[in-house]
């Protein structure tokens, strides 16, 4: 799920796609119109699943790509290894995912952790 | 006596200011005058026609981008309308001006303009020549973008284009604009006339690429597409000639190009620089000999001087001197000078 947002009306800590890439804006950067154009707009992400940096330059009229941050909890089932099973806790839809090494060791079975889902994809961020 | 040395030699004759009234007969006046940069102009005008009469000689014309902010863009096309043109390369800068021109106007200023003070109104000086940022990049911006989403959506299984095609594509894309009968990039496709840019990304042009690459990565320039075109030219033709006006990458590709086969037999070079930094653009034109770029019986000139004005004076006299040359082939090692 996205929708599109010009660029002007991006900030820093939301959200943008790069490259297909759902990413966290950490900083926007506008320089003057110029010799290139209309006033264009630098923009420095992190990629939210992977922390990978991205750096794009638009026209701040340009129109780009925001992917919808779905937030939602979800109770801990089970551990197998560095995976939990794990239950939504409003659709009750089971399913299993990768702990993210900062969790590895802390997150127990039976507790609440809050996930994130955007573009298809799904990542434990608060345990 | 004469000096033995000089037997065959033209003889130094005044110039007369009645002598001045047409532009060939200014230009072969020139000629007989015997000096300085006066004679390379007639020496330049007359290579230019023996390029133009051989008719197996495919002409290459190499330019930089400065001379298509100034009416001197009005020569360049019609040079291609004449048919005197068979493959243009130049840089990135002279297809923003080119195309920028076609929506809006550049102005006339001057040289000693409060550069600060124009950097706050946010316009751009060239030389003696102004270029607001509504008439350059932001017009570019807002006239490419939707050009270049049509050539994608057209691509088929394409993903890379040579800068001769996108040139073409851009020119062909001008029909029906209020001015693209000014234009060079119409003109040229209309010609069937390449224009080779070997530095494509070096200008807004390049930049508003690369932009819609930043949304579309798969969007490749093939530059050795057009590489392998420039090496079917030089080889296709029967004898080689290059004007070129200005030095940089424009310069260079063509002479470059025309090394592999033994290099020009015509150069015309109308240039600024100096000789003595060792640079590709101070090179005088004997310089590229050396290399094998220009052949050792080739028939060149360089002419030192700004080609806004060398160039419409040669031009004025080249249709007559094409009919009628300026001197005979008996004074061919003075066709040789620079």
């Amino acid at each position: 799920m996205k929708e599109l947002a010009e660029v002007r009306t991006l900030k820093e800590n939301r959200y943008m796609l790069v490259d297909e890439e759902p990413c966290r804006i950490i900083s926007i950067t506008t320089s003057k119109p110029g010799k290139h154009g209309s006033a264009k707009a630098r923009i420095d992400a992190v990629s939210i699943f992977t922390g990978n940096k991205r750096s794009v330059v638009f026209s701040v009229t340009d129109k780009v790509y925001v992917p919808m941050i779905d937030k939602r909890k979800a109770q801990v089932l089970s551990i197998s290894g560095d995976h939990a099973q794990l239950m939504d806790t409003d659709t009750y839809d089971t399913f299993d995912m990768e702990i993210p090494e900062e969790f590895r060791g802390t997150i127990q079975a039976g507790e609440e952790i809050g996930y994130l889902e955007a573009m298809g994809r799904r990542m434990i961020t608060k345990v | 006596m004469a000096n033995a040395f000089v037997s065959g030699h033209r003889t130094v004759e005044d110039l007369a200011i009645d002598d001045l009234g047409s532009p060939d007969g200014l230009v072969r006046a020139l000629y007989r005058s015997g000096g300085f940069t006066a004679k390379k102009l007639a020496v330049a005008t007359e290579v230019m026609a023996r390029m133009l009469r051989d008719d197996g000689c495919k002409v290459i014309l190499s330019f930089p981008a400065c001379i298509m902010a100034t009416g001197t863009r009005g020569l360049i096309v019609d040079m291609v309308k004449r048919g005197w043109v068979d493959a243009i390369i130049t840089t990135c800068g002279t297809l923003d001006h080119d195309l920028a021109r076609v929506w809006q106007p550049y102005y006339h200023g001057a040289f000693t303009m409060d550069d600060k003070e124009l950097h706050e109104v946010g316009v751009n000086r060239l030389g003696n020549v102004l270029v607001p940022n509504e008439s350059y990049g932001e017009v570019l911006e807002s006239r490419m973008k939707p050009l270049l989403a049509k050539l994608w959506e057209g691509r088929g299984d394409r993903d890379s284009w040579s800068t001769a095609e996108l040139t073409r594509y851009f020119g062909l894309h001008l029909e029906g604009e209020e001015k693209a009968e000014e234009s060079l990039l119409y003109w040229a496709a209309k010609q069937d006339v390449p224009i080779y840019v070997p530095g494509p990304t070096d200008g807004a042009w390049g930049s508003q690429i690369w932009q819609f690459y930043q949304t579309h990565r798969a969007f490749r320039f093939d530059l050795l597409a057009d590489e392998q075109a420039l090496m079917d030219f030089v080889f296709d033709a029967s004898s080689l000639g290059a004007l070129m006006i200005g030095g940089g990458i424009s310069k260079h590709h063509a002479i470059w190009w025309a090394q592999f086969r033994d290099g020009l037999d015509y150069a015309v070079y109308l240039t600024t620089a100096q000789e003595y930094d060792g640079s590709l653009s101070g090179a005088r034109v004997r310089e590229a000999v050396s290399w094998g770029k220009v052949k050792e019986d080739a028939r060149y000139v360089t002419v030192e001087g700004d080609a806004t004005v060398t160039l419409p004076m040669i031009l004025a006299a080249l249709p007559a001197v094409i009919e009628t040359p300026i001197d005979s082939d008996a004074a061919a090692e003075v066709m040789q000078d620079g």
